[in-house]
Formats: structure tokens, C-alpha cells, sequence
């Protein structure tokens, strides 16, 4: 299957986005299904005439080890039934019913710790969790640090439009002390969080920042830049983060496509030499006021060791069959 | 020989556990019954305040079959702690002096403090500090401490009358302090020392002596968390994920030690709620996963148990009850999570709510709770509480092949529907729609809180949420027809008076049985509930029917189980009248005594 036929393949069985026209959500909704539908497309290509592979022994899953890699990994990944979006609450977190996925919706701002219990399970899935800014570092915010260290390999996606949408206009933790709107008239009291900084400083190993506005004045492509970047963050062994920059066009005036427009810049052209696996430099780079620019691209990607890596699980965690001669001597303890 | 003593003194700064654990340990290798019951306050070290803090473990010893540690009062109090004046009686001395029976032994060492005189118990003051300060001059001061205690333990043999048991001890010790090394030498030597001490003194031994009678059938002495741990590797069990929280926490602990060996994982999360989601997270992917925790944060999870509910993704979660409400007193016990556990969330769940009595059913309930929450995809709660949780307790062996009763693995099941989408909610008679896991081609669906459709889109269409809602519900019939088991009847066909009870008191309202029958002559029926959520009380009809008093005793203030019962029995024909139920409650933090119950049955009797 090509590119095309996976991309299509995405977007059956789903429901009609119920979000406003033009919202940022669809930017989000379209790199993601691109970025699926290529790393499936690529996926198959390498693997056509593959055939050392090792079962997972658990009947009804047909996900296979690759013993031809390099990196061991499981085969087939990114197709439909190996990929779970799993989302929290709010606009975002309506994304798992348009793309053709597994889908999971955890409670308001539990995304994360979703993932958790369903990725160190079943570390032959692509977990994807997904949601808000309200939901990440509002009522998730306590999750989105600690959940950091445990360098789960998920990637998680984040729409920043810096408002509540579905709740009609209030303040969420990244809203601009500049930002007034219909039910909060004076704008938010306190300074907005910096996302970039908590994530890289928590133990975030692959922090990326994207804008999908389609083609920049300068004819850079947004999308295409999406896309690629998405793909690394998704391949990356380790917890990504990617944050879109989007647009709430019915909450936030000010954050407009234009305005992102204006500002989006890659990191390249910002930082010249830039340098994604030094810690000090993206937090340099995250203090950069919005207002001024927005770079998009890797702010931060280290390789450390996953949590399978460090537990040393190659397996689903299904079926286990205990040693029972193991809990005997256990239970000598008691005797 | 029915012997109840008490191991006081300063926690953390005495030896409180070790040397009770010790004593503890070679009663049961001797063939003993034993309960432990631990009384500890939720601060960590009790030494720094004016004055200081006290923990004490309530024992007893019996040659025959008991079933909970007892009353308050007991025949020996053992006090560890040093005192700080000479005229001044130690802290858990004054505490607990009027917990010896008449006659009873009052042990202490007598270094600092004493005598300690009263013409209503022996008083055994020994002076054991000085005596090994003696012998071990060179001896660090903190060790010293805690090696003065075995001389202390050698005493309390000797009055115990426990006269065999020096191989069992030694055994015992070198478990504790290491098969070799200087530790073991000294404890032992000082122990033998305490037993000649007594040899030469005119104290009488405690008058029925503690003879070991090695068992025919290999037992157990653990903590029902140990158990109940145990059991879920057994059945298992590969994720665990928990938070620090009295009482709950030895689970995390067992599983952080444990689970690895076994193939699978615990994770420490960052708070309750994670630690849930986490649950419902790898539920939803195929695995057994399971969380423990007690009131504060079982009132976290109550979000994501709704919400495994209303996705029909099973999950077990533990709640080792602790005294409420809010922060409560952590290290008492309780039974007042009953409500919230079969009513604490907003909108209307399925769920099963189950409550174990002892060890034994610790052990058992478990592998059950898999299979409910796989087959019924459901929340499956279990309550249990502090004192059966964190005591210690003598049971048959566990038979580990017991799990194997339970179809709790996953296994691919029927597809419904055309494509790639799978009618993960179909609708269906028994309420129980065919599951499909993320990994299986062509069963993607969709899981989530929000009401949903056959495939987990969400809708709010009033056909659909009927039709899902209903199917949902009709789960919790499905069960009471095909899973639920009935309370277990414990007596004859007709009685007196019927104890009803659940969880925990199960070994309480067993002794107060065996009391009043054998020495009020009145005869007691016991029903037990374990199965709590879904209710069906008619089934204990015939076991109260002739009962002409029927009390409801529980571990809360208001009467939770009884309102449970009179909500239930009109629909159900349960055979006694809501207004005859009396509730007989304790929420004083301890266990409730069995005398207690006695007294209330003779004082409405008479």
C-alpha cells in the first residue's frame, strides 16, 4: 500500500470533525494522518520481502518482532489496528473519533497516565496521547512533569491555541496576559506557563514546536516541515512531545492563522548552529516571546533509555504465567 | 492456653516490631494460632516529642482454632520502653496498665524506672538494660537497645511457661539478624540469660504453658496485604501501580520487590489518579493490572472508576480501609468506605464490590477479581481494612492452583459487524458485548467516557443511550444470576440470634459466636457477606428466618451495610423486617471487641 491508499485508508470509519471552520485542530488532525499514513506506507516498503520475524505468541495479535532491523521493533506498527489515539477532554480531545484508529478518551487531563498503563502493557503499539493546552498543563499539569521521566516511548501531541474552546472562552495555563475574551473580559491574572521549558527541564526527550499554516510568505511549507518533524518525533525512542502552535478562531482574535503567519520561523533560520541535544539552548530558545516569533522544529531530542529498555520488557505484559515454584519460595518467607 | 499479650514501647525507637515479630514468629513454628494485631500512630519516629509516642502490638497464642485477636485486655503487657525518670511510670506503661486482667503480668525493665507495684498484677521489673550494658561494655549504645529486648524475650518465655522453644527462637533469630555474625551470638546469649534471670526469681509461670504442638498441615503466618499480593501474582497480575498511602502501602512495597521477577511491572506514579489511569490504561490493552490504596485516594479514583464503568473496560482497584472521613486517622481501622464504594461517583456505573473476611479469602479474592473484571468489564472493587490488612494471622496454606478456577487471561473473541470497525458495545441479553484489544485487525473501536454508540462513537441520541445504558445495567443482573455467591452461613439451621456481617469483622463475629454459645448457651447464626455490589439479601433467608434478634455489626457510624440491606429487602425478600435490624457499630479506631458484641446481644437479650 502507498502513501495515498494508507492516507485514505485513515480517514475511513471516522465521524465528521464537529469542530468550528477553521480551527486549529484540523491542521493538527491533517499532519498527523500524513505522518501515519507515510511512516505505514514506509513501514511496509522496507519490510516487503522481510521474513525474520519473531512471534509475540499471543493469539489474535499478529504484530511480529523484526529481527532484521537494527533497532528491534514490532511490524506492523502505524496501520490502523497498531496505533491508539488516546486523548483527555476538549476540542483536541475529539481527534480519536476522525482518524481510523484505535481510539481511547481518557478523563479531563489523564491522557498521559493512560498511556502508561497501556504502552508499558503493550509495547507493541503506537500510543499516541493528545489533547489541549488546557488539558496538558491545566488539570494534566502534574502528570505532563512526572510522566516525563519514565521516557515511556509515546508521543504526545498538544494543540496550543491558548484558550478554552469548548467551554466557551476561558483562560487556559499558556493564555497571554493580553488575551481578553467574551467571558473573561480583563484577560488572565497570572503570566502564562511556559510549556517548552517545564517539558525539556521534567525529562521530555524529544520537544518539538509546529505550525501548520500551509505556505509561509518565503514559500517555506509548514505542512511538509509538520510531517517530517511528526515522523521523527513518532520514531523517536522515548517520550515526545509536539506542541501545535493553532489557531482558536472563534475564542482567541488574536491568535490568528495570520498572526501565526507572521511569525512562524524554523529554528534554522533563527539559530543558525542550533543544537537540539543541549538542554540550555532550548530553554534559551523557549523564552523567545510569541509575540516576537515562533521557531518551529526540534527544540530538544536526546536519546536516553526508554522504560522498556531500562525494564527490559520486549513483550506485551498479556497472559503472564507466573512461575509458581518462584511464589513458593516466596511464601517460605511466611512459613 | 488462650494467652493475649501486648509488645509496647516507643515506636521506631524500641524494637516494637522486631521483638513482637520474634516472639510472634516462634509461637507459630511452635504450632501456635496467632494474631497480630499492630496499634502504630501515623507519625514515623515517636521519641522526639515531650512526650513520647507509643506503639503497641496486640498477640495471641492459642493451641486452638481462633479467629481475630480478641478483646482489649490481655495477660501480659510487655513494656520496652526505657521511662525517663525514676519515679515516673514510662508512657506506654500508663497507657496500657488497664488492659491487664486481674492477675495478669506486667514485664518491663526496670534499668531506669520502677518498682512498678499494684495488688491487681504480677509486676516482673528487669533491670535488662544494665544487664547487657554489663556484659557489652564496648556495645554502641542503639544496638544495645535493641539487644536488651531478647533478654526480655527470654522472660517472657519463661512466663509463658514456653519452656521448648529455644531451637524455634534461635531459628527464628538467625532469619532476623543473619545465620552468622556477632548480632545473632549476643541475641541469643542475652535471651538465654533472660530465661535463667527468671529461673532464680519467685514469679510464678503464667498458669497454662505455651506447649508447642507442631502441626500436621504446613501453615502460613502472614499480613492479609501479603496475601492478598501474593495472590495477585499468582493469578497473573503484570502491572501494578500505586501511591504511598496507610495502609495500602506494603502492597506497593511487595509489588516494587516482587512483581519484576515475575515477568511483570510496579510503578510508583505521581498520584492516585495516575496510578488509576494507568489501570484503566493497561485493562483496556489485555493486561490484569491492579491498584491498591485506602479512603483519600480511593476517593481520587472515583473519576476513573465512573469512567471504567461507563467504558466497560474492567479494572481492579484495592481499598485497604483506614479510618475516616477526609484524612481521618490513617493508622486506625474502619469500615466506612462501604457507601462510597458502591455509590461514590456521579451518574449510574455497573460494578462489583466485593470485601473479603481473612487471610485466607484475601488469598482467594483475587483470581476472582480478574475473571469479574474481565467478563463483566467492569469496575471490580475491593474492601478490605487495617487490621486484618496490616496484622498478621495464622492460615492454612494457600493452594496456589486455586487461581486456575478463574478464566481471567484474554482471549480473541467473536467479531461483530462489517469492516474494519468492531460493535465493541453491541447490545446483547446478557448485557455483555464481545471485547476486542488494540493489535487486532479489523475490531478498531472506540473507548472513551462520553455515551457512546455500538462502536464507542460518541452520541447523544436518547435511542442510544437508552439502549447502552440498559445493556450496561443489565450486567449487574447477569452477575447475581451467574457469579454472585451468596454470604456465607455460619451455624445451625435455627437460631437465637443472627450476627450478620461484612469483610473484615468476619473473625470477630465467629469468636462472639463461639462465646455466647459456649458460655451464654445462646445459639448464634453468622452471616458473612463478601459479595457486597450487586446485593441480593434474600439469599440469607433461611439462616435468619428463626433468629428471633438479628444485629448488623460494622466498622462505621452510620450503619452503612444495614441501610444496604433495607434498601434491598423489600425487592428481594430478605426475611427480616428493616426496623428489626439492629446495628451494633464501632468507629473508635480499633477493631471492635468481642465482648462488646456479647455484651450487646445479652443486655437486648435480657
Amino acid at each position: 500500500m502507498d502513501k495515498a491508499a494508507f492516507q485514505k485508508l485513515f480517514q475511513e470509519n471516522t465521524k465528521d470533525p464537529q469542530w468550528c471552520p477553521g480551527c486549529g485542530d484540523f491542521t493538527e488532525l491533517n499532519v498527523l494522518i500524513r505522518a501515519l499514513a507515510e511512516l505505514a506506507s514506509e513501514d511496509r516498503e522496507i519490510h516487503k520481502n522481510v521474513n525474520d520475524f519473531e512471534e509475540m505468541g499471543i493469539s489474535g495479535l499478529e504484530a511480529k518482532i523484526c529481527k532484521s532491523c537494527p533497532e528491534k521493533h514490532f511490524y506492523p506498527r502505524y496501520e490502523p489496528h497498531t496505533v491508539v489515539t488516546e486523548s483527555g477532554i476538549g476540542c483536541a480531545g475529539q481527534m480519536f473519533a476522525y482518524i481510523n484508529t484505535y481510539g481511547a478518551k481518557a478523563t479531563h487531563g489523564r491522557a498521559l497516565p493512560f498511556s502508561l498503563g497501556l504502552k508499558l502493557a503493550r509495547p507493541d503499539l503506537t500510543v499516541i496521547p493528545q489533547g489541549g493546552d488546557g488539558d496538558a498543563w491545566a488539570i494534566g499539569a502534574g502528570h505532563f512533569a512526572n510522566f516525563a521521566g519514565f521516557n515511556l516511548d509515546i508521543t504526545y501531541l498538544v494543540t496550543n491555541n491558548e484558550v478554552y474552546g469548548l467551554t466557551k472562552g476561558q483562560m487556559s495555563p499558556t493564555s497571554p496576559v493580553w488575551l481578553k475574551t467574551g467571558v473573561n473580559p480583563t484577560g488572565p491574572i497570572r503570566e502564562p506557563m511556559n510549556p517548552i521549558a517545564v517539558a525539556v527541564s521534567s525529562g521530555w526527550t524529544f520537544v518539538a514546536r509546529l505550525v501548520n499554516v500551509g505556505k509561509l510568505t518565503n514559500g517555506f511549507n509548514t505542512a511538509e516541515f509538520s510531517v517530517d518533524i511528526l515522523k521523527k518525533a513518532i520514531k523517536h525512542p522515548g517520550s515526545s512531545l509536539v506542541i501545535f502552535e493553532t489557531e482558536c478562531p472563534t475564542y482567541n482574535k488574536v491568535k490568528t492563522k495570520e498572526w501565526l503567519k507572521e511569525r512562524t520561523v524554523p529554528i534554522s533560520d533563527v539559530e543558525p548552529n542550533y543544537n537540539p541535544a543541549l538542554a540550555i539552548d532550548a530553554l534559551k530558545l523557549s523564552l523567545v516571546p510569541e509575540e516576537e516569533k515562533i521557531p518551529i522544529g526540534i527544540y530538544y531530542q536526546v536519546r536516553r533509555s526508554t522504560l522498556h529498555e531500562k525494564l527490559g520488557i520486549e513483550k506485551p505484559l498479556i497472559n503472564l504465567k507466573p512461575d509458581r515454584e518462584k511464589i513458593k519460595k516466596l511464601l517460605e518467607r511466611y512459613s | 492456653m488462650d494467652l493475649k499479650f501486648i509488645v509496647s514501647g516507643v515506636q521506631y525507637e524500641n524494637g516494637v516490631e522486631s521483638t513482637a515479630l520474634t516472639m510472634v514468629r516462634s509461637f507459630f513454628r511452635a504450632g501456635a494460632e496467632v494474631f497480630v494485631y499492630k496499634n502504630y500512630l501515623s507519625t514515623i519516629h515517636g521519641g522526639t516529642g515531650k512526650i513520647p509516642g507509643t506503639a503497641y502490638y496486640e498477640i495471641r497464642v492459642s493451641d486452638k482454632k481462633i479467629y481475630c485477636s480478641g478483646d482489649d485486655l490481655c495477660d501480659i503487657l510487655i513494656v520496652l520502653e526505657f521511662g525517663r525518670k525514676k519515679d515516673e511510670l514510662p508512657v506506654s506503661a500508663t497507657n496500657y496498665l488497664k488492659k491487664i486482667k486481674r492477675g495478669g503480668i506486667l514485664l518491663y525493665d526496670s534499668s531506669l524506672v520502677g518498682p512498678i507495684e499494684s495488688p491487681d498484677f504480677v509486676s516482673v521489673g528487669i533491670p535488662a538494660y544494665s544487664m547487657v550494658k554489663e556484659a557489652f561494655p564496648q556495645e554502641k549504645e542503639t544496638k544495645l537497645n535493641l539487644i536488651r529486648n531478647s533478654i526480655l524475650t527470654g522472660v517472657a518465655f519463661e512466663l509463658f511457661g514456653f519452656d521448648r522453644g529455644d531451637a524455634i527462637v534461635k531459628s527464628v533469630m538467625e532469619k532476623q539478624f543473619g545465620a552468622k555474625g556477632d548480632l545473632l551470638k549476643k541475641n541469643l546469649l542475652v535471651f538465654k540469660s533472660g530465661r535463667t534471670y527468671i529461673g532464680d526469681r519467685p514469679f510464678m509461670p503464667y498458669q497454662e504453658p505455651i506447649v508447642p504442638r507442631p502441626s500436621q498441615r504446613k501453615r502460613l503466618f502472614l499480613s492479609g496485604n501479603d496475601a492478598m499480593s501474593l495472590s495477585a501474582i499468582n493469578s497473573g497480575a503484570s502491572l501494578y501501580t500505586g501511591y504511598p498511602i496507610t495502609p495500602a502501602s506494603p502492597i506497593l512495597e511487595f509489588m516494587e520487590k516482587n512483581l519484576r521477577n515475575f515477568g511483570g511491572v510496579s510503578l510508583q506514579c505521581e498520584d492516585e489518579i495516575a496510578a488509576a489511569m494507568a489501570v484503566l490504561g493497561a485493562s483496556y490493552g489485555g493486561a490484569n493490572a491492579f491498584d491498591a490504596t485506602s479512603g483519600p485516594g480511593f476517593s481520587l479514583k472515583i473519576e476513573t472508576i465512573g469512567h471504567s464503568g461507563m467504558s466497560e473496560v474492567g479494572m481492579v482497584i484495592i481499598n485497604v480501609q483506614r479510618a475516616g472521613p477526609s484524612t481521618g486517622m490513617p493508622t486506625k481501622t474502619e469500615q466506612s468506605d462501604l457507601m462510597l464504594a458502591i455509590f461514590g461517583h456521579h451518574g449510574e456505573i455497573p460494578k462489583i464490590v466485593l470485601a473479603p473476611g481473612d487471610v485466607k479469602e484475601f488469598f482467594e479474592v483475587m483470581p476472582r477479581a480478574f475473571y469479574l473484571a474481565r467478563k463483566y468489564q467492569m469496575p471490580v472493587i475491593i474492601l478490605t481494612s487495617l487490621d486484618v490488612a496490616e496484622g498478621w494471622s495464622t492460615t492454612e496454606e494457600f493452594d496456589l492452583s486455586y487461581a486456575d478456577k478463574f478464566n481471567y487471561d484474554w482471549k480473541p473473541q467473536e467479531k461483530i459487524g462489517q469492516g474494519v470497525l468492531h460493535e465493541r458495545y453491541a447490545d446483547s441479553e446478557s448485557g455483555i458485548s464481545p471485547v476486542s484489544i488494540p493489535g487486532e485487525r479489523d475490531k478498531v473501536f472506540k473507548m472513551g467516557g462520553a455515551e457512546h454508540d455500538q462502536y464507542g462513537f460518541v452520541t447523544t441520541k436518547p435511542v442510544w443511550r437508552k439502549t447502552i445504558m440498559d445493556k450496561r445495567m443489565r450486567k449487574m443482573k447477569t452477575f447475581l444470576k451467574e457469579d454472585f455467591r451468596a454470604p456465607v452461613y455460619y451455624g445451625r439451621e435455627r437460631n437465637d440470634v443472627a450476627l450478620i456481617g461484612w469483610g473484615t469483622t468476619k473473625g470477630i463475629l465467629l469468636e462472639t459466636k463461639e462465646r455466647l454459645e459456649v458460655v451464654k448457651d445462646i445459639s448464634v447464626g453468622v452471616v458473612h457477606f463478601i459479595d457486597m455490589w450487586p446485593m441480593k439479601p434474600g439469599v440469607a433467608s433461611k439462616a435468619l428466618a428463626s433468629a428471633r434478634k438479628v444485629f448488623v455489626v460494622e466498622g462505621n457510624a452510620t450503619g452503612e451495610f444495614a441501610s444496604v440491606l433495607r434498601l434491598k429487602a423489600s425487592e428481594d425478600g430478605f426475611p427480616v423486617s428493616p426496623a428489626n435490624l439492629s446495628s451494633v457499630l464501632f468507629y473508635d479506631g480499633r477493631p471492635i471487641e468481642p465482648r462488646t458484641i456479647v455484651n450487646t446481644v445479652l443486655g437486648k437479650e435480657g
